[in-house]
């Protein structure tokens, strides 16, 4: 019986090299996708896991606007029946017995518990027991500290504790991993909640209490019942967020995760299409046999399709395996890049699996749905006795030119789609460029490789458009390589501008406790301070986005003669008297789904209020996911009565480290935090530094598929030219003529590939300094030592690439060769 | 069995309209077995492939069996094709990836049908090809893969077997052969044939030469006619 | 030609009577060589005199029956085995070819064509008989019909040859 499928399977192995590379080719494309994919997830996931680790399974809590508050005023909740479980918490400051200079390092934070049995703190416990009431500290610090389990832990002023458990850092406790670290970072530890309370004088009071409903309650009524409860009072009550943007803006990175799975997948798709249209214009006869004896157009579709079927199935499933240990591998350079502890994290695996694996196995059918039309509508006469199917030299496509004309023409415009257009137009015009190129990499190839070289030159007008294609698709992955390094080069500057020009001063303090007049007159007469400005921050407020999920950010207050320190506006409208009005973060704004000028509903201190959208800004704060109200009217609007910021100006920058050292002695036990702007510029850019090996080393990975594709290409070309290289042979070429004039086809695809790339990759750039919408975080920098990876790992591997196929050219034997029909 | 009505084809070659048939009316019966000659280019190749389907006249009509082949669409053209007719090229056209008896069943599969293996096996009996199941085209001599390419047309029981210069590759003792299984199928299954061929010892084969010049026929004669031999000398000559 | 040889053949299979013999060289040549009774008597008495076959008497019908004798079967198997060769001249058509030119006959372009009808038609015929032989699966005739269509060919080559 005719088994179709070994049918198909001898169709598509017919010649092996070509099928090894193609299947390579997709190998790699699935690869590089579901490594991405897996790199993403698991990113994704680690963010959302510290959050939900942090608000542990509680729904609510209540806090003071005064930063503390006694417990019992909690009596009626606590008692209430709705309650399932409830915890109160307590945030205190202090110090570590050890010798140091700096009083910083050995600032500790505590957090009292009131329970810990409760299942509303979720701590990884590493060692030791964490139900049991004692000190319980993380891994980083007992590292530092050189403490295990059972030692003794003492406190300044305060007493000695035992070590009950060890656990890894989280989002609930962590500590510096290093001295330097420790300068700007607390160590956290926890706390039984009466010894904090004892040690520290707050006896009954607590930061905020945390507590879970019974799970059949109405919690949406229950929250506004709460809300009214406390309306009035110093207290309000808050859900729970799992809302991590605050703290990362991690889009950027995901944008490039997708950027690459989408190339590589580009690539791959480039070189099956490759494959499949040769092999379908070499099959045109048997294919035309076929119809004469009865197949439809349906039938060869599906039988072309068992064999792309084949090579999607293969791939697929090699890449998705090659993908899962890249995927794991990138992760862990990543968090190291990013995360300065180290974090326990679940990879995700399932879903960027299933994800791969459909588009894995449906791309090489995109890539084939232009040859299996034209295998489908292959006439029989013509297929069948035409005597000559090989292209003959076609001229430049006008249609063709003018269309990428057009595109590279919107392709200038600044709009973040539009560098789609630049690429489209890129591979449209590509013949051209190639024709432009002729004229300076004939001569190099002529001096390199002779009258090899000179024939080689001949030799890719045969094929044209595949090699220009080819050529493209390697001019795609050096482009965006050098604008990938570019950007990574040049981001961190932009961040540190936008920064220096919104932070709105140098030193960010916050206190414990709301600032006195006398507190604000010490700072003022540290040497060093030329002004301090206190403002308003106020922490949790959430609210719904349009897709009715539940997000959190802080609001800021801001000077209005002054707001140029704080944002930089984007969009305004007019006032709108009948709400206060906001300033939104643009990360925000998109988040919420709404638009400047809308109405926005938020839970503050003061219960659930509706703001008016006055305009959409970008500050370095809170990674732009943040907002702002004018300190007239925040206290008022917001029921937040204290100021626990203060933003300090120094004289310079160098004086910066004295007044630090002389803030946290003179007020060391209140102050929460201290950060100056130099470390903030620091932290936020250092995760970019990081991430610029990796990103070179994922681009080299596109610029190895793009090679596959020239081996591809250059084994389709010598596969149709057999008689003609027999010929050559018989006539008087060496075996050694013959390699070298396949090699010269090779290396000039691989030039051409990167001169273009490197030509196009420089215009990116260029575009984006200029561009608008950018932002100006670009600059127009040359990243050299990308250019010149690029550049050498362009040729390096085509001339791999260039090798077997040239090897395999020069075995043709010429008495087949001659015969061959 | 097929009657050919006013039958015109041209062909457009950049601006130049080169007619390839000027009307060409021809009746043929079930059973018969005919021939058509003369010299290349007179359009007898382009008849047989309108016979057959694959290709549509420019003007005129085709019927087959009474239905007529020149109003069907390219589909119900294929599918008339798969069943009702079977066809010899010169050049055998097997199809490279499949073996002789994958080959052979080909137009039963294209059907969706299976094969009887008995059937499978009396073709195979028939042009002496038993053993040579599993080999490929290319491990085969030309009158072999001929060979197989008449069992191939004839799996599916056509009722019409279009042979297009079946002989044209093959030397005289090969294409004896051929005929000489042509002649068979058609003495011992009543097969209708219809071959071109500009070979006179293939002509002498068949019940009817048809004589083709210049896109239409010039003349026409029986086997039983008595100036037959003499009639086709003078053309030949 | 060997009628004489033939016969000898026919002999070597069985006894026959002359009309016998008549019938079965008609069949061996399927009708195509028509020889008549005096012929067939004629040479078997010639065969007789050269003690290649005898009589061993007379049938019921009272008709005389041959056998061959020792002497016929070593003169057929000498027959038999002595190579034919090719005389240049034994083809009349070459014969008359070579004389045209003698005599500046003027019609030698339609000698030629004619000639040339005449071979089609012999092509014809001896396709149309190899078919029967194929059907009626009889393989030496169909040989002999292989062998003189291979002539033929060649001849039309030559006759081509030859017009121009």
């Amino acid at each position: 019986m005719l088994s179709s499928l070994l049918v198909s399977w001898r169709n598509v192995t017919r010649h092996k090299k070509r099928f090894f590379f193609t299947l390579m080719a997709v190998v790699l494309g699935v690869a590089v996708m579901t490594s991405m994919l897996i790199a993403k997830y698991t990113f994704s996931n680690l963010m959302d896991e510290q959050e939900r680790l942090y608000a542990g399974e509680a729904d609510f809590w209540v806090q003071s606007n005064a930063g503390f508050f006694p417990e019992n005023e909690l009596m009626w909740l606590e008692e209430s029946e709705e309650m399932e479980e409830g915890v109160g918490l307590l945030f205190q400051k202090g110090f570590l017995e050890m010798e140091t200079e700096f009083p910083q390092q050995a600032s500790v934070r505590f957090t009292g518990v009131t329970d810990f049995q409760t299942n509303l703190i979720d701590l990884p416990v590493k060692d030791g027991d964490v139900t049991k009431e004692g000190l319980i500290i993380t891994e980083n610090a007992a590292k530092l500290l050189e403490k295990k389990v059972g030692d003794l832990l003492s406190f300044q002023h305060m007493g000695k504790l035992e070590i009950t458990a060890i656990v890894h850092e989280g989002a609930m406790l962590t500590s510096p991993k290093t001295m330097d670290a420790a300068m700007i970072r607390d160590v956290q530890v926890m706390v039984p909640m009466e010894i904090l309370q004892e040690w520290t004088g707050m006896e009954n009071q607590i930061s905020n209490f945390r507590f879970k409903l019974q799970p059949d309650s109405n919690k949406d009524k229950l929250f506004e019942s709460y809300q009214s409860e406390l309306s009035g009072s110093d207290l309000f009550v808050q859900p729970i967020v799992v809302d991590s943007k605050q703290n990362n803006d991690v889009e950027g990175i995901y944008y490039v995760f997708d950027l690459i799975a989408i190339l590589a997948i580009f690539i791959s798709a480039f070189i099956a299409f490759n494959m499949i249209h040769t092999s379908i214009v070499e099959r045109k006869k048997e294919i035309a046999i076929m119809k004469s004896l009865g197949y439809t157009s349906g039938n060869v579709i599906r039988l072309v399709s068992k064999e792309i079927g084949f090579l999607a199935f293969m791939g697929t499933i090699f890449g998705l395996s090659i993908g899962v240990w890249l995927g794991i591998l990138i992760q862990d350079i990543l968090i190291g890049a990013i995360s300065s502890q180290k974090v326990v994290y679940d990879v995700v695996i399932i879903k960027p699996l299933i994800i791969s694996a459909i588009i894995g196995f449906l791309f090489p059918f995109l890539a084939a749905i232009f040859p299996l039309r034209r295998a489908g509508k292959t006439p029989i006469l013509a297929g069948m006795f035409e005597k000559n199917t090989a292209t003959s030299r076609t001229r430049l496509n006008i249609v063709r030119i003018i269309a990428g004309m057009v595109c590279t023409g919107i392709g200038l415009i600044d709009n973040i789609w539009a560098f789609l257009f630049l690429f489209i137009g890129l591979v449209l015009l590509f013949p051209l460029w190639m024709r432009l190129m002729q004229i300076i990499i004939s001569p190099i190839l002529t001096a390199l490789f002779g009258f090899s070289g000179k024939q080689a030159v001949h030799s890719l007008k045969q094929s044209e458009r595949r090699n220009a294609s080819t050529a493209a698709m390697l001019a795609i992955g050096v482009s965006l390589a050098l604008f990938m390094s570019a950007a990574l080069q040049s981001l961190p500057d932009g961040k540190e501008e936008e920064i220096r020009a919104t932070f709105g001063g140098d030193i960010q303090v916050e206190k414990e406790t709301p600032w006195t007049d006398s507190d604000l007159a010490a700072v003022k007469n540290i040497e060093g301070v030329s002004a301090i400005s206190p403002f308003t921050e106020v922490p949790h407020i959430t609210w719904h986005t349009k897709s009715g999920d539940l997000r959190e950010f802080s609001i800021m207050s801001f000077t209005a003669s002054e707001r140029a320190e704080a944002f930089e506006v984007i969009e305004e409208v007019e006032e709108n008297v009948e709400y206060p009005s906001i300033y939104v973060g643009e990360r925000a704004l998109i988040e919420w789904g709404g638009d400047v000028g809308d109405i926005l509903t938020l839970n503050t201190p003061a219960g659930e209020q509706q703001f008016y959208v006055k305009g959409s800004v970008q500050t370095s704060h809170y990674s732009n996911y943040v907002a702002f109200m004018d300190e007239n009217s925040i206290k008022d609007e917001l029921n937040w009565p204290h100021d626990y910021h203060v933003m300090i100006d120094v004289v310079d920058e160098n004086a910066i480290y004295n007044v630090l050292l002389t803030l946290w002695n003179s007020m060391g036990e209140t102050i929460t935090s201290a950060i100056p702007i130099t470390v903030t510029i620091e932290q936020s850019t250092s995760a970019l530094t990081g991430m610029d090996d990796l990103m070179q080393g994922l681009l080299l990975l596109i610029i190895a598929i793009s090679a596959i594709g020239i081996s591809n290409t250059l084994f389709m070309n010598t596969m149709e030219r057999v008689k003609e290289i027999g010929t050559m042979r018989a006539i008087g070429f060496t075996k050694r003529q013959v390699q070298f004039m396949i090699m010269a086809e090779g290396l000039f695809i691989g030039i051409a590939g990167v001169v273009v790339g490197v030509l196009y990759g420089i215009l990116v750039i260029y575009l984006n300094s200029i561009s608008v919408s950018a932002q100006g975080l670009l600059s127009f920098i040359i990243p050299w030592v990308s250019l010149l990876i690029a550049v050498a790992g362009g040729i390096i591997f085509t001339i791999l690439a260039s090798w077997l196929p040239s090897n395999s050219a020069s075995r043709i034997s010429i008495k087949e060769a001659i015969n061959y029909e | 069995m097929i009657n050919v009505v006013d039958l015109k084809k041209e062909y457009k070659t950049g601006k130049e309209v080169v007619p390839i048939l000027k009307g060409v009316d021809l009746t043929i019966e079930e059973g018969e077995f005919v021939c058509i000659i003369g010299p290349s280019g007179s359009g007898k190749t382009t008849l047989l492939h309108l016979l057959g389907g694959l290709d549509t006249p420019t003007t005129g009509t085709i019927s087959l069996d009474g239905s007529e082949l020149t109003s069907k669409t390219e589909k119900q053209r294929t599918i008339i094709r798969r069943r009702e007719i079977g066809f010899v090229f010169q050049n055998y056209q097997l199809l490279p990836t499949l073996t002789v008896y994958e080959n052979i069943i080909f137009p039963l599969h294209a059907d969706g049908k299976k094969a009887s293996p008995k059937d499978v096996q009396m073709l195979l009996e028939a042009v002496d090809l038993v053993g040579y199941e599993k080999r490929f085209p290319h491990e085969l001599s030309g009158g072999q893969q001929q060979r197989v390419a008449i069992a191939r047309a004839l799996i599916h029981k056509p009722n019409l077997l279009l042979a297009d210069e079946p002989t044209g590759n093959l030397d005289r003792q090969r294409s004896s052969d051929i005929l000489d299984l042509l002649a068979k199928f058609h003495y011992e299954r009543k097969q209708t044939i219809v071959m071109v061929t500009h070979d006179m010892f293939a002509a002498g084969y068949a019940d009817r030469i048809i004589l083709f010049k210049d896109g239409v026929i010039e003349a026409e004669v029986k086997r039983e006619d008595d100036d037959y031999a003499k009639f086709l000398a003078r053309f030949m000559a | 030609m060997s009628v004489k040889h033939s016969l000898l053949a026919l002999l070597y299979e069985k006894p026959r009577h002359g009309y016998e013999l008549k019938t079965g060289f008609e069949e061996l040549v399927q009708g195509m060589w028509p020889l008549n009774a005096g012929q067939v008597y004629t040479t078997l008495d010639r065969l007789e005199r050269d003690l290649l076959v005898e009589s061993p008497g007379h049938d019921k019908k009272d008709r005389k029956l041959y056998t061959i004798t020792q002497a016929g079967k070593e003169e057929l198997w000498a027959w038999l085995e002595k190579p034919v060769g090719r005389s240049l001249f034994k083809d009349e058509f070459y014969f008359k070819f070579l004389c045209a030119s003698h005599v500046t006959y003027e019609n030698r372009q339609s000698m030629i064509r004619n000639q040339k009808e005449t071979m089609l038609k012999d092509i014809l015929h001896l396709t149309h008989l190899r078919k029967q032989m194929v059907l009626s699966d009889n393989k030496t005739m169909k040989m002999l019909i292989e062998g003189a269509l291979l002539h033929l060919e060649a001849d039309i080559k030559w006759l081509d040859m030859i017009a121009d």
